[in-house]
């Protein structure tokens, strides 16, 4: 069992005693079978001494009770983690940075507050996941959408919080939030936004009050943790078509992409449309975390018949005649500029039926699914570069990639692209780890390393990072020797002078332990 | 032998649970939490990732669906649960509580011959 830094066995027990008093018995999580439960089995320090391991899971189930956690890991100065659903895999599941950490789990917290089908918005708790907001939307037969990530257990705080990508009208999910209640270190309990007034009617209709714009400062962050936040829905669209566009050639992503952007920043493409290899595209052709299906990363050990061509997935909703003209338009622009496209697509009609539609069309209506989980058998590890939206741009980034695998045996031959933020590409890269051969994880590391920090010099840095590249990630935004990262130590150090939230997140360090830095 | 560790399973439950709820209430909550929390990996459809592998595993000899199989043992469910398998990470006690995972159990093994 580990410690918390600093602390002597009996004063932990002495802090275990008191959130016990805070949260009840049953609650507090210390011995090493609940523990486990806590562990980032996707780490590339699975089974290594570096691996941070947690010396307890903490799980309010309320505010009040938080206050009072948050009152004792500050009077012994405990760092602590937050985690929603705790369910961040491939960036670090529910881990922390510093060994001996205390985990704060907020899954019990899981109430949907207020579900508003008139104006389409929904207020929720920590725990309430994606799927949990989705089946109580039709359990009560309102004509609502959500978005979200593929994994439908997560959490749409955390995803949130950590400006997660979903797949349809909403998917850039950070824009989708409107107001938030926070609770600082000090315990003390702060809305966000119109929320800000104790009478508040618009709390999640209008995001920015008066004065500075604070929400953002709470996403990704060690500043606070959120307890409460508005989530925007979509309201049902009487028609919806999922389409596909694809490739055969390689080098058909450039203009497939050069076609994309103009349909994507005009909106005639809405929603958080993906591209991907064609190759391995049905599951049934997954090669373990290479293979290369569903959402998964597409690195190819070698058994690929030549280079693989490309598949978009789009989404079309509204009234019947727009879908139609935009879909007919959009394809209208591909056939003119890679003659050689082809076309594939499903009409849907309200009232739908989820049992009717695949994977990538569930996903670009917001109907959680997780067809992906096995194909992380071993797990893996994401390295996710924000670039610009152009072909030339994302030839240089597949060249680049493929040439940093190849020098540690593997191939690079592109993994999903999202476009959910309209004006850049996302592109994820994932490396495939053991979880019996450490040394297949020390090489994912030192690939993961050089393909951060080679980006970081082509202008590409990270949208979001594992924990362990949090210190490289942060590195590459640099501007005037670091400004952006002094400014964030000084919000940590005046709003969180103990340094007990989350210490290290995204390479932001409290004074206290910032000799932790890599 | 199986039989007896579910009437076990059941007094302890039955004890445990202060109105002495009738086996088929508890074995219907479990269905509760299979569907809130197994179902949508497990459930019946190629594109949930737990079918798709118990397919691969199995083929045709056993169900890829969970809540069809008959031959699943109670501690042998709560392990897989409880701990890190490939494809399924842990499934949480704020998650499924114990008091909910023994009603699950319930559910899942209430066709065992
Ligand atoms: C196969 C696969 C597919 C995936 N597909 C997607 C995808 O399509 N889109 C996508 O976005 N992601 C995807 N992911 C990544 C990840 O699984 C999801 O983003 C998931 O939503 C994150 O887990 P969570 O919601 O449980 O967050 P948590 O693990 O609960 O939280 C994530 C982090 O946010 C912070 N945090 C959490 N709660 C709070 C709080 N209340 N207050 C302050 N800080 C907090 C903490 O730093 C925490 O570490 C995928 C992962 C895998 C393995
Ligand atoms: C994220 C998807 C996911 C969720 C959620 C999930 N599972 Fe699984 N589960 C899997 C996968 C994938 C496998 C198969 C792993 C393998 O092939 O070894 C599996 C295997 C199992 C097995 C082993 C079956 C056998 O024949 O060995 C049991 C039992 C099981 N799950 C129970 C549950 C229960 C109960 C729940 C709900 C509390 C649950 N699972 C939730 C993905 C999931």
């Amino acid at each position: 069992m580990s410690l918390p830094p600093g602390l002597s066995q009996g004063q932990f027990d002495n802090a275990l005693s008191e959130f016990r008093t805070a949260v009840g018995n049953d609650w507090v999580f210390t011995i090493d079978e609940h523990i486990a439960m806590y562990k980032d089995y996707f780490s590339p320090l699975q089974n290594t001494e570096a691996q941070p391991i947690p010396s307890a899971a903490v799980a309010p189930d309320s505010v009040e009770e938080l206050k009072v956690v948050l009152r004792v890991a500050n009077d012994y100065q405990i760092p602590l983690w937050t985690i929603s659903t705790g369910k961040n895999y491939g960036y670090g599941g529910p881990d922390s940075r510093v060994n001996g950490s205390v985990i704060v789990d907020l899954k019990r917290m899981n109430r949907i507050l207020e579900l508003n089908e008139e104006h389409a918005y929904a207020l929720v708790e920590p725990g309430v996941s994606t799927y949990d907001l989705w089946r109580e939307i039709r359990r009560r037969g309102y004509r609502l959408w959500t978005d979200g990530p593929s994994p439908a257990y997560a959490s749409i705080i955390g995803n949130t919080l950590e400006r997660g990508a979903g797949y349809g009208l909403l998917g850039e999910r950070a824009a989708a939030q409107c107001g938030m209640e926070v609770v600082l270190a000090n315990g003390d309990v702060m809305r966000t936004g119109m929320g800000a007034n104790s009478n508040a009617e618009t709390w999640q209709q209008y995001k920015y009050g008066l004065g500075p714009y604070v929400d953002g400062m709470f996403s990704q962050s060690n500043l606070g943790i959120v307890t409460k936040m508005g989530i925007w829905l979509i309201p049902e669209p009487p028609a919806f078509r999922s389409a596909e566009v694809y490739v055969s050639g390689h080098e058909d992503i450039i203009p497939m992409i050069d076609t994309l952007r103009p349909l994507r920043l005009s909106n005639v493409i809405a929603n958080s449309a993906t591209a991907s290899t064609n190759q391995g595209g049905h599951i049934e052709g997954a090669q373990g975390p290479g293979g290369g299906a569903g959402g998964g990363p597409n690195v190819d050990g070698g058994h690929a018949p030549g280079l693989p061509g490309w598949r978009a997935r789009l989404g079309f909703y509204g009234y019947d005649r727009v879908v139609e003209a935009n879909w007919e338009q959009v394809q209208d622009e591909f056939a003119s500029a890679i003659p050689s496209a082809t076309f594939h697509s499903s009409r849907f009609a309200a009232p739908y039926n989820p049992d009717e539609m695949l994977t990538e069309s569930k996903l670009a209506a917001g109907i959680p699914s997780f067809q992906e989980a096995p194909i992380w058998n071993h797990g893996g590890t994401f390295v996710s570069m924000v670039m610009p939206f152009t072909g030339a741009d994302y030839w240089d980034f597949l060249q680049t990639y493929d040439g940093l695998y190849q020098e540690y045996g593997m191939r690079y031959m592109g993994g999903p692209l999202h476009f959910h933020a309209p004006r850049s590409l996302m592109t994820l890269a994932g490396v495939p780890l053991s979880s019996t051969d450490n040394a297949v994880n020390e090489r994912a590391m030192a690939l993961c390393e050089n393909l951060i920090r080679v980006s970081g010099e082509k202008g590409w840095s990270e949208y979001r990072t594992p924990l362990v590249f949090m210190d490289n990630a942060m590195e590459s935004f640099d501007f005037n020797d670091h400004a952006l990262r002094r400014f964030h130590e000084t919000l940590k150090d005046t709003l969180d002078p103990n340094g007990i939230l989350s210490p290290g997140k995204n390479g932001v360090w409290p004074q206290r332990l910032r000799e932790e830095r890599a | 032998m199986r039989k007896l560790i579910l009437k076990m399973l059941f007094s302890v439950l039955a004890l445990s649970s202060f109105n002495l709820l009738a086996q088929e209430d508890i074995t219907a909550q479990g269905e509760e939490v299979y569907m809130a929390r197994c179902e949508y990996c497990h459930g019946e459809g190629l594109q949930k990732g737990g079918t798709i592998m118990l397919h691969r595993r199995y083929g045709d000899s056993k169900p890829a669906v969970l809540h069809q199989r008959t031959d699943l043992l109670p501690e042998y469910i709560r392990n897989i649960v409880r701990t890190n398998t490939p494809g399924m990470t842990p499934v949480r006690i704020t998650e499924v509580n114990e008091k909910e995972l023994d009603a699950l159990i319930l559910f899942l093994t209430r066709n065992n011959p």
